[in-house]
C-alpha cells in the first residue's frame, strides 16, 4: 500500500475513532474546573451507540432533514481524508486541495440549516439563522488564513502548508494561529460562541439546529459535531507546530491526539473563564480572527 | 462554420413560422432552440482543438465587410446558450396556463428572435455585426419580459430594461464607431464605455437596476434565459472587447485591472447583501446573479492584471476559472429560475414570508430548487463549486507573484470571494429553506395541488447537469490534474452520502422511524404564519448591515384608546435605483418638459428652424 493510502486511511480512522474520545476530554477538563464529577470521558461513545439503536422521529419533515445531517457527517470524513500526516501528502490530495478542504467544512452548514428549516419550528431556524451568520464571520477568516499558510509555504497544497521548513516569522505565526483559535472555538460551538451545556433554547446555536433530530440522525449530528472540533484543532495544531510533520507515521498519529487534546482541554479551560458573549458582540469577536488573518499575511508579505 | 449561419437562419425561420397563430405555432417556435443543439459538434469542435472558424466576404455591409469569426472564447460561451436554450425551450412547451396562451404565437416568435440574436453575437467577427446582434438580442428580450403585459408591474419593469438598456446602447456605439474609426486613439474611453455599456447587461453595479426588475417580471423560463445567456452575453462582450482592444493597444495601462477588478468586487458584495434582504424570490435570484457577475469580472480583472505584469500561467488559470464559472453558473442559476417559475406558476405566490413547505406539494421544483442552492453557494460536490475552486486559487498565485499590485488585488479578491461565499450560504439556505422546507405560510400555498407534471422534465435534465457536470467534467475536457482529483472528491463525496443513506436503512430501529409529531420545543404552532419569517432568519445580518442597507420600515400603529389592525411591513430598496437613477431621471423629466415650448406642432415653426441653422451654418462658413 502507498503511503498515500496509509495517510488517507489513518487520518480517517483516528478521526473517526478518537474524535468523540477527545470531546469528551474536552467536557472533563471543564467539569473539573467547576468542581463537578459530570459524564464520563467516553460518554459521547455511549450516547453514539445508544441514538444509532434507536428509531427516528422524522415528524413533517422531507428528505432533506435525513440528507443533513449524513451529507455535514461525510463531508467531515472526506475533509480527514484531505490531511495531510507527516510531512505525507493523502492520496486524495492535489495541488489546491486546501480550498476543497474549506469548502468541506462547509457544506454541513448549509445542509444543516437546511434539515433545521425543514420542520417549521421556530427554534431551529432561530439555531440555524445564527450558525450562517456566525459563518458569514468565519468563511473569509478560514479562506484567508489557509491562503497565507498556502502563500507561506510557497505551495498549494495541504502537505506543502504544514511543512517543517516553511520558516514563517514569529509575528505572522501568531497571528495565524490566532485566527485559527477564533475559528476553532466558533466551529465546534465553544464557550464564547456558544455554551454546550445550555438547555436554554434562546442560547442555542448549533443544538438549536439539531433540537429535532433523533435517533440515528441525531447520533450522526453527535459524530459530526465531534469530528468538526477534532478537525480544526488539528488544523491548529498542525499550523502552530510544522514539527509534526517530520514525525514518522507512527509517532505522528499519538502526537496529533496529544496535540489535538491539548487545543480541547485549553478551550475547555477557556470555557470556565469565560462567559457566553452577547449576540450583537459576537461579530466583532470574529472578525478578529479575519483581522488576524489579513495581518498575517501582511507581516508576511511586508515585515 | 456554415453550420451554424445555417442554424441561425433556420432560428429565425422557425420565429415567422412561430408567430403565425396556427396550432403548430408552440412547436415550430420550440423547433428553433432544439434544432440549435445541432451546433453542438461544432462547439466541441472548436474548443476541443482550439481552433478558429472564419468566414469573411460574404457580403458587403457599411463601414467594412462582413465577417464571421467563432474561436474557443465564443464556444465558450455558446455552450450555456444552447444548453439553456433548449430547456427554456422545453419549459414553455410544457406550460398549460391559459394566461400563457394567449401570448404564444409572439412570444415564440420573440424567443427565438432573441436566441438567433445570440448566435449572431456569438459567430460575429465586425462590429456592426455586433451592434445588429446586440440590438435583436436586446429589443427581442424586451418583449420576452413583458410577455404578461396586461399587469402593470410588468409593463414598469420593461420600461426600466428599456431605457437603460437604451441609455447604455449610447455607450455601446460610442465605443463602437470609435473603435472602429480606430481603436488606438482614446482607447480609455473605448475601455469604459464597453465596460459600463455591455456591463449593465451583465448586471455590473451601479448599472445593475434593470435586473431586479425585470427578473420577477418575466416568466419563469424568460427569466432562466435573462440570468443564464443574456447576462453572459455581456460578459462575453466586455470580455472580448477589452480582449482585442488590449491587442490594438499592446500594452493595455493596469488600471484597465484594476477597474475590472474593483467594478467586479463592488458587485460581488452588493448582489450578495442586497440578496440578503430580498423578499421576492426572483428578486433574490435577480441579486445572485449580480453577485456571480462580479465574481467573474474580479477574475477577468485579475488576468488582465497579470497578463500586463506578464505571469501568463495565472492569467491562464484565471480565465479557465472564469469559463467553468460562467457555464456551471448558467446551468444551476437557469435551474432555480425555472424551479422558482414552476413554484410561482403553481402557487401564484412570489413572496417567500408566504411560501413554505412547497416540497410536500411540488417535488420536483423542491429538489430542483434545493439543488440548484446548494450548487449556487458553491458547495462541493455540485458544479457551482469548481469556478470558485480555480478562481481562489488564481488568488493563492497571485499572492505569490512577486508583484505588489498583483499581491494586493488578490488579497481584495480573496477576501471577497470568501465573503460573498458566506453571504451566499446564507442567502441561498434562505431561499430553499423558506420556499421549499417548513410549512405553508399561506392558504394559496397549503392547497396547492400539482396540476402539471409536464414542467418536472426540464428541470430534471439542469438537475442532473447540475450534479454531472460536477463530477463528470474530466471526461469531456482536457483538464489539469488538480480538477480530475477534484471531481475524484466530489464523487466520493456522494458515494459516501449514498452509501451511508443506504446503510441507515440496516440499522435495528429504521423498522420504527415514526412520522410524529416534533418536539417543537414544548409549543404546537398552530399556523404555519408562526414559523421563522425570511426576513426573521436573516434579520441578524440586515441588522449589522444596517449602514450599508436602507430598511424600510412602515409600521401603523393605532392612535385610538382601544387597539384595532395594526400594519407592519419591511423592504428593502436599491439604494443605487432609489437614490442615483430615479433622482437623475426626474431631473431629466423635468428638462424635458421645460423644452416643450420648443415643439410648437406647427409647419411653419418648424421651417423657421431650419431656416435659421442653414443661416446659422452659412454665417459660421463664412
Amino acid at each position: 500500500m502507498s503511503t498515500g493510502v496509509i495517510v488517507l486511511l489513518g487520518n480517517v480512522l483516528t478521526a473517526l475513532l478518537l474524535a468523540p474520545l477527545v470531546w469528551g476530554m474536552g467536557g472533563k477538563v471543564r467539569d473539573w474546573f467547576e468542581g463537578r464529577r459530570g459524564p464520563r470521558v467516553t460518554q459521547l461513545y455511549y450516547d453514539i451507540f445508544k441514538e444509532l439503536r434507536k428509531s427516528a422521529n422524522y415528524s413533517s419533515a422531507t428528505l432533506v432533514f435525513r440528507i443533513a445531517p449524513v451529507m455535514g457527517f461525510c463531508s467531515l470524513v472526506l475533509a480527514a481524508g484531505l490531511m495531510p500526516a507527516g510531512g505525507a501528502a493523502s492520496w486524495l490530495g492535489f495541488a489546491g486541495d486546501l480550498f476543497l478542504l474549506a469548502a468541506l467544512l462547509n457544506v454541513g452548514r448549509f445542509w444543516m440549516a437546511l434539515g433545521a428549516l425543514d420542520t417549521g419550528v421556530s427554534g431551529n431556524a432561530m439555531g440555524a439563522s445564527r450558525d450562517v451568520y456566525y459563518g458569514v464571520m468565519v468563511t473569509p477568516a478560514l479562506f484567508l488564513v489557509l491562503a497565507v499558510l498556502a502563500v507561506v509555504s510557497g505551495g498549494m497544497t495541504l502537505n506543502g502548508m504544514f511543512a517543517v521548513d516553511t520558516a514563517y516569522r514569529f509575528g505572522c505565526r501568531i497571528m495565524v494561529v490566532l485566527a485559527l483559535l477564533l475559528i476553532y472555538l466558533a466551529e465546534s460551538a465553544r464557550m464564547p460562541f456558544e455554551d454546550p451545556d445550555s438547555r436554554y433554547a434562546a442560547a442555542m446555536v448549533k443544538q438549536g439546529m439539531a433540537r429535532d433530530y433523533s435517533g440515528p440522525e441525531y447520533g450522526l449530528v453527535l459524530y459530526a459535531g465531534a469530528l468538526k472540533s477534532w478537525l480544526f484543532a488539528s488544523i491548529l495544531v498542525l499550523a502552530a507546530l510544522p514539527v509534526m510533520s517530520a514525525l514518522p507515521l507512527y509517532l505522528y498519529w499519538p502526537a496529533l491526539f496529544a496535540g489535538v487534546s491539548l487545543v480541547v482541554m485549553g478551550g475547555g479551560v477557556l470555557e470556565t473563564i469565560l462567559g457566553r458573549l452577547p449576540m450583537p458582540n459576537v461579530p466583532q469577536y470574529l472578525l478578529l480572527g479575519y483581522g488576524s488573518a489579513l495581518l498575517a499575511l501582511i507581516f508576511w508579505l511586508y515585515g | 462554420m456554415f453550420v451554424l449561419i445555417v442554424l441561425i437562419v433556420f432560428i429565425i425561420a422557425c420565429g415567422f413560422g412561430a408567430s403565425l397563430k396556427t396550432r403548430a405555432s408552440a412547436f415550430i417556435g420550440a423547433l428553433g432552440p432544439t434544432a440549435a443543439l445541432a451546433a453542438a459538434p461544432v462547439v466541441y469542435g472548436v474548443i476541443r482543438r482550439g481552433e478558429t472558424l472564419t468566414l469573411e466576404n460574404l457580403m458587403p455591409f457599411p463601414f467594412e465587410y462582413c465577417r464571421f469569426e467563432f474561436g474557443v472564447e465564443d464556444a465558450v460561451f455558446m455552450i450555456p446558450l444552447l444548453i439553456v436554450g433548449f430547456t427554456v425551450a422545453l419549459f414553455g412547451i410544457c406550460l398549460k396556463k391559459p394566461e400563457h396562451a394567449v401570448m404564444q404565437p409572439h412570444f415564440w416568435f420573440f424567443l427565438n428572435i432573441t436566441y438567433a440574436g445570440m448566435m449572431i453575437l456569438l459567430i460575429a467577427g465586425s462590429v456592426t455585426l455586433y451592434i445588429i446582434g446586440w440590438e435583436i438580442m436586446s429589443w427581442a428580450g424586451f418583449f420576452l419580459i413583458c410577455t404578461y403585459y396586461k399587469r402593470k408591474e410588468v409593463r414598469d419593469a420593461g420600461i426600466i430594461y428599456f431605457v437603460t438598456g437604451h441609455l447604455m446602447f449610447l455607450l455601446i456605439l460610442i465605443a463602437v464607431f470609435m473603435f472602429d474609426y480606430k481603436a488606438t486613439v482614446y482607447p480609455s474611453i473605448i475601455f469604459l464605455a464597453v465596460l459600463a455599456g455591455f456591463g449593465s447587461r451583465a448586471g455590473l453595479v451601479p448599472f445593475h437596476v434593470w435586473l431586479p426588475e425585470a427578473q420577477p417580471a418575466a416568466p419563469g423560463h424568460v427569466s432562466a434565459l435573462l440570468a443564464g445567456v443574456m447576462c453572459n452575453m455581456g460578459i462575453y462582450l466586455v470580455w472580448h472587447f477589452t480582449g482585442i482592444e488590449m491587442k490594438q493597444v499592446g500594452i493595455a495601462p493596469a488600471w484597465w485591472g484594476y477597474c475590472l477588478l474593483g467594478a467586479g468586487a463592488a458587485s460581488a458584495l452588493y448582489g450578495a447583501i442586497m440578496a440578503l434582504s430580498q423578499h421576492d424570490l426572483r428578486r433574490l435570484l435577480a441579486y445572485s446573479v449580480i453577485e456571480t457577475t462580479g465574481v467573474i469580472f474580479m477574475g477577468i480583472g485579475l488576468g488582465y492584471l497579470a497578463e500586463h505584469y506578464g505571469y501568463g500561467d495565472l492569467k491562464a488559470l484565471l480565465f479557465l476559472g472564469c469559463a467553468l464559472h460562467i457555464i456551471n453558473h448558467a446551468v444551476c442559476k437557469s435551474l432555480l429560475f425555472m424551479s422558482a417559475g414552476v413554484i410561482i406558476n403553481q402557487t401564484e405566490v412570489s413572496d417567500m414570508n408566504l411560501l413554505g413547505g412547497v416540497w410536500k406539494r411540488l417535488p420536483v421544483a423542491g429538489i430542483g430548487l434545493v439543488l440548484g442552492c446548494a450548487a449556487a453557494a458553491g458547495l462541493p460536490p455540485l458544479n457551482g463549486f469548481i469556478g470558485e475552486f480555480l478562481l481562489f486559487n488564481g488568488c493563492v498565485a497571485g499572492l505569490q507573484a512577486e508583484h505588489g499590485g498583483i499581491q494586493i488585488a488578490s488579497i481584495v479578491m480573496l477576501s471577497v470571494l470568501g465573503l460573498s461565499s458566506g453571504l451566499m450560504i446564507v442567502c441561498f439556505t434562505k431561499l430553499a429553506g423558506m420556499t421549499v422546507m417548513g410549512e405553508a405560510r399561506c392558504k394559496a400555498v397549503e392547497n396547492c395541488v400539482q396540476s402539471n407534471t409536464a414542467l418536472q422534465y426540464p428541470l430534471l435534465i439542469l438537475m442532473v447537469l447540475s450534479v454531472a457536470s460536477g463530477v463528470a467534467m474530466p471526461f469531456f475536457i482536457t483538464v489539469p490534474e488538480a480538477l480530475w482529483k477534484l471531481s475524484l472528491c466530489m464523487a466520493l463525496l456522494i458515494a459516501l452520502a449514498a452509501g451511508l443513506l443506504g446503510l441507515r436503512r440496516l440499522l435495528p430501529g429504521a423498522k420504527r422511524d415514526i412520522a410524529g409529531r416534533a418536539w417543537e420545543g414544548g409549543c404546537q404552532p398552530e399556523s404555519g404564519r408562526l414559523q421563522y419569517s425570511g426576513s426573521s432568519y436573516v434579520q441578524p445580518m440586515t441588522s449589522f448591515l444596517k449602514l450599508l442597507l436602507r430598511f424600510r420600515w412602515n409600521y401603523r400603529q393605532s392612535e385610538k384608546i382601544f387597539p384595532e389592525k395594526t400594519e407592519l411591513s419591511t423592504g428593502e430598496d436599491d439604494v443605487i435605483l432609489e437614490y442615483v437613477y430615479r433622482p437623475f431621471f426626474r431631473l431629466l423629466y423635468g428638462g424635458c418638459m421645460k423644452m416643450r415650448w420648443f415643439q410648437g406642432g406647427l409647419l411653419s415653426r418648424y421651417i423657421l428652424y431650419i431656416v435659421l441653422i442653414l443661416l446659422f451654418l452659412l454665417v459660421w462658413k463664412l
